[in-house]
């Protein structure tokens, strides 16, 4: 009976854990998701199915960031199968509000847009670097480690994403 | 676009918020392929615990044959006769014993002589009959 009710406790704080990371994590996940995909939809399958993975792998993990590079690297690499398969033309994300005027605002969300098309013409990999590196923030060690590649290459990709990008842009700005 | 620029953009789109909705469904969708499973797992371990105690409960071990002492009053006690069942009788008509026919021996021959003495001591007429019945030579 004690070990029954070992086993549920465990089984319950692992429930609970498992909770947690969800609740502090979907949001970065999905807008990860969001930027390399180029839409909601997808972006909520590959997250769940992240989260999913999660649940059947386990809470093993040495500690918080080892947890995070686990998922980073689950989701972007679903992302990038995904992005293999299809390409879908970019949504355009819902804005917040924000001290830009109307007109202010509707231009930045215009450059966005803009952005966005244009990240989407980027090979699968330069688009993950350029999404975890420039938008969230991530050092260039977590990138190359999600990745699975070396820091040259993340900076090398993100540089070449970088030029295409301001490129694409001065291009339809003309 | 400079690069100031482009970072400010990347700047916003890191503060843009997640649509509540998306988040909703995400969660939702997550509990629900984890219940899916956890039904699964318990459907499939209820499963291997039943088979466990029906192997259990109808496959005695060898162990369990072998070391099992035999109370003392059951072990000096007779083992009891087998009953075997007789079978019901079966209504057999008697049998219809035949005699054999005796076959009639017909008595030996008997063979008659009839001696007649002629006047001549030399001639004796001797008549000897044999009451066997002739063959028919047709």
């Amino acid at each position: 009976m004690q070990t029954a009710a070992l086993m549920l406790a465990a089984a319950r704080e692992s429930a609970n854990e498992f909770d947690r990371i969800v609740r502090a994590r979907e949001a970065q996940l999905l807008r990860i998701a969001y930027r390399v995909l180029g839409n909601w939809a997808d972006a909520e399958d590959v997250v769940q199915d992240a989260f999913l993975r999660l649940h059947r792998h386990g809470m093993e993990f040495a500690d918080e960031s080892a947890l995070n590079a686990w998922l980073y690297r689950v989701t972007i690499n679903r992302c990038i199968d995904r992005s293999r398969s299809f390409t879908r033309i970019a949504e355009m994300p819902d804005m917040p509000a924000s001290d830009f005027s109307a007109e202010a605002e509707a231009v930045r969300a215009q450059q966005k847009r803009r952005l966005m098309q244009a990240m989407a013409t980027l090979p699968a990999k330069e688009r993950a670097a350029i999404v975890l590196r420039e938008i969230e923030e991530l050092s260039t060690a977590e990138v190359a480690a999600i990745l699975g590649s070396t820091e040259g290459t993340v900076r090398s990709q993100v540089s070449k994403a970088i030029t295409r990008l301001r490129g694409l842009l001065s291009k339809e700005e003309r | 676009m400079n690069d100031e620029e482009l970072s400010e953009l990347f700047g916003e789109m890191r503060e843009e918020p997640v649509p509540v909705d998306s988040l909703v469904r995400t969660r939702m969708r997550v509990d629900q392929g984890i219940r899916r499973k956890t039904d699964w797992t318990f459907a499939a371990w209820a499963a291997v615990c039943a088979a466990l105690l029906l192997a259990v409960l109808f496959v005695p071990s060898r162990e369990t044959r072998t070391s099992v002492p035999v109370p003392k009053t059951v072990a000096h006690r007779k083992a009891p006769q087998p009953q075997i069942e007789t079978p019901a009788p079966v209504s057999v008509e008697p049998a219809i014993r035949r005699q054999h026919r005796v076959r009639k021996t017909s008595p030996p021959p008997q063979t008659v002589a009839i001696r007649i003495e002629t006047p001549d001591p030399d001639v004796v007429i001797v008549l000897v009959s044999n009451d066997r019945p002739e063959r028919n030579q047709n």
